[in-house]
């Protein structure tokens, strides 16, 4: 597990996010996805994005990845505002998304293949190094196929961090994934995050799940998605799922998703 | 070998029962001759070397119409899947083609070029380019959209994505299109060859034509079981090695 040779990590970024909002046009109505979400969040912060599904806060993730454009508002990273996907700013969906045509060592030397300026050896190194990081260097030649739903969210994650970006966008990484292999990369990426200083936003609907791992959580609403309460998480880390103080911060917050206007409009929605 | 075994068997069994029939005397021996005697014909073929010029001048034609109509099939297909103008105009087209049975191109193949290889280049093309356009336009559309957001998020775009992810990522459909595109290719031209006769070469189809006009039924068995063999080779050598590395990249193997 232990990396040999340090690779730098470059100082995490600071995102603004300002009065951002995004329509779509579905089944020949408007649907309000995001309203006026501002949103600061500081270098090396861990922030959770938590809300019902339908709030829009994967979209707002695609957003501050430069994937899609944001109708209203805007969203700087280190004061430049974000217009295209950028390599400061990678990302990990709920399917890894790996390519079953390369192995593992060609997925993640996938994104440094597109960084200028790197020798073919360095790239290796890189690539090795951080699949040491997320202990799959015994497996750098296996194919996706071949590789258990968390072995593959690693792999995603080592890809996500090879070209050393200074944000980590993640959507629901984990949510596919049996509950034991998630208590394992909880551990993993709080780990992770404390050695390579990311600034992360990570995107959820569970809400331990968002309780151990962010520094902040931020509750989310539907219809449309706003920001409707955040939670400062100040148990010391690193977090164990399972505790008990870390339950009653999630009840405590489960009771605020409940209670809300959010969690009506999402009843009325389905009956 | 264990795996062999049973095919020698089938194989064996075929002989052994049509011989039997054979020698049943149901038919009338010019109409249904023994397997000896059509061995008989495949030994004199070879020997006088008919059957080797036949199949070189065969292949040849088949290649060549063949890896043109991929060449040019493999991206049209796949700017049809990217640009809807396209689809709506060559992707209709194609749709509409590659139902039409190639042999239906001969006529019209003889008028414009006679009897010439022109002729058959032209319809083995025309039997190949539309169902590899079809194909390749479906492999693409078939690719999860996850793998060009992933892909973008890493700096790549343009032809980039479309070299690196798109056309990987289509590479199970588009081998099943090449695959679909060589029967398609094969079939062609055995229905030109045994339509037309070409004085430049004298191809199997030709061969199993005269066969007919000779009432020489071995010969006729004996160069449809070459046409077999052919085919199965051309499986083995062209489309198992894609096949195997696709499986085994992808894990569809059993």
């Amino acid at each position: 597990m232990n990396p040999t040779r340090p690779i730098s990590a470059p100082t995490p970024s600071k995102l603004s996010l300002r009065g951002v909002g995004k329509s779509f046009r579905g089944r020949g109505r408007e649907i309000r996805a995001l309203e006026d979400v501002t949103l600061e969040v500081s270098e090396g912060e861990f922030v959770c994005l938590l809300g019902p599904s339908g709030c829009g806060k994967s979209t707002l993730l695609n957003i501050v990845a430069g994937l899609e454009k944001a109708d209203e508002g805007q969203v700087l990273c280190d004061g430049e505002p974000v217009l295209n996907p950028g390599r400061d700013r990678m990302m990990m969906f709920q399917e890894s998304a790996l390519f079953p045509w390369l192995d593992v060592l060609e997925n993640v030397l996938f994104s440094l293949r597109l960084k200028p300026g790197m020798k073919a050896a360095e790239r290796r190194e890189v690539a090795e190094f951080h699949l040491r990081l997320v202990g799959l260097e015994k497996f750098s030649r296996a194919f996706v196929h071949e590789l258990s739903g968390g072995m593959k969210q690693r792999v995603a994650l080592a890809r996500a961090l090879a070209p050393n970006p200074r944000v980590l966008l993640m959507d629901e990484p984990f949510a596919a994934l049996d509950a034991l292999t998630r208590e394992q990369l909880y551990g993993d990426l709080q780990r992770i995050w404390r050695d390579r200083r990311k600034t992360i936003l990570f995107v959820t609907h569970n809400v331990r799940e968002a309780v151990c791992l962010g520094d902040r959580v931020v509750l989310l609403s539907p219809h449309p998605g706003r920001i409707k309460r955040e939670f400062h998480i100040g148990l010391p880390r690193p977090r164990e799922i399972n505790s008990v103080e870390l339950a009653l911060q999630a009840t405590e917050i489960m009771g605020e998703l409940k209670a809300g206007p959010g969690a009506r409009t999402e009843e009325r929605r389905v009956a | 070998m264990k795996r062999f075994l049973p095919t020698f068997i089938f194989f064996a069994g075929l002989l052994a029962v049509w011989e039997l029939l054979v020698r049943a005397r149901i038919w009338s021996p010019v109409l249904v001759p023994s397997p000896l005697s059509v061995a008989g014909y495949l030994v004199e073929a070879l020997a006088d070397g008919t059957l080797a010029s036949a199949l070189l001048v065969t292949l040849r034609r088949l290649l060549l119409g063949y890896s043109v109509g991929l060449a040019l099939g493999v991206p049209l297909g796949l700017l049809t899947a990217r640009f809807r103008a396209l689809a709506d105009t060559l992707g209709l087209l194609a749709l509409g083609l590659q139902a039409l049975p190639s042999v239906c191109w001969v006529p019209l193949a003889l008028l414009w070029f006679g009897q010439t290889e022109g002729a058959m280049f032209f319809v083995v093309v025309m039997g190949t380019l539309w169902s590899v356009i079809i194909a390749a336009d479906n492999g693409v559309r078939n690719v999860p959209p996850i793998y060009a957001r992933a892909a973008r998020t890493m700096g790549s775009n343009g032809l980039h994505t479309w070299l690196r992810v798109i056309l990987p990522a289509a590479l199970p459909h588009v081998v099943g299109g090449m695959k679909q595109g060589w029967a398609f290719a094969w079939r062609s031209l055995m229905a030109a060859e045994i339509y037309v006769t070409i004085l430049s070469g004298f191809g199997l189809g030709h061969l199993l034509h005269y066969g007919r006009e000779l009432n020489a039924m071995e010969q006729v068995i004996g160069v449809m079981m070459v046409l077999l063999a052919v085919g199965l080779a051309a499986d083995r050598a062209l489309f198992s090695p894609w096949e195997r590395l696709l499986h085994r990249r992808w894990g569809t193997d059993r």
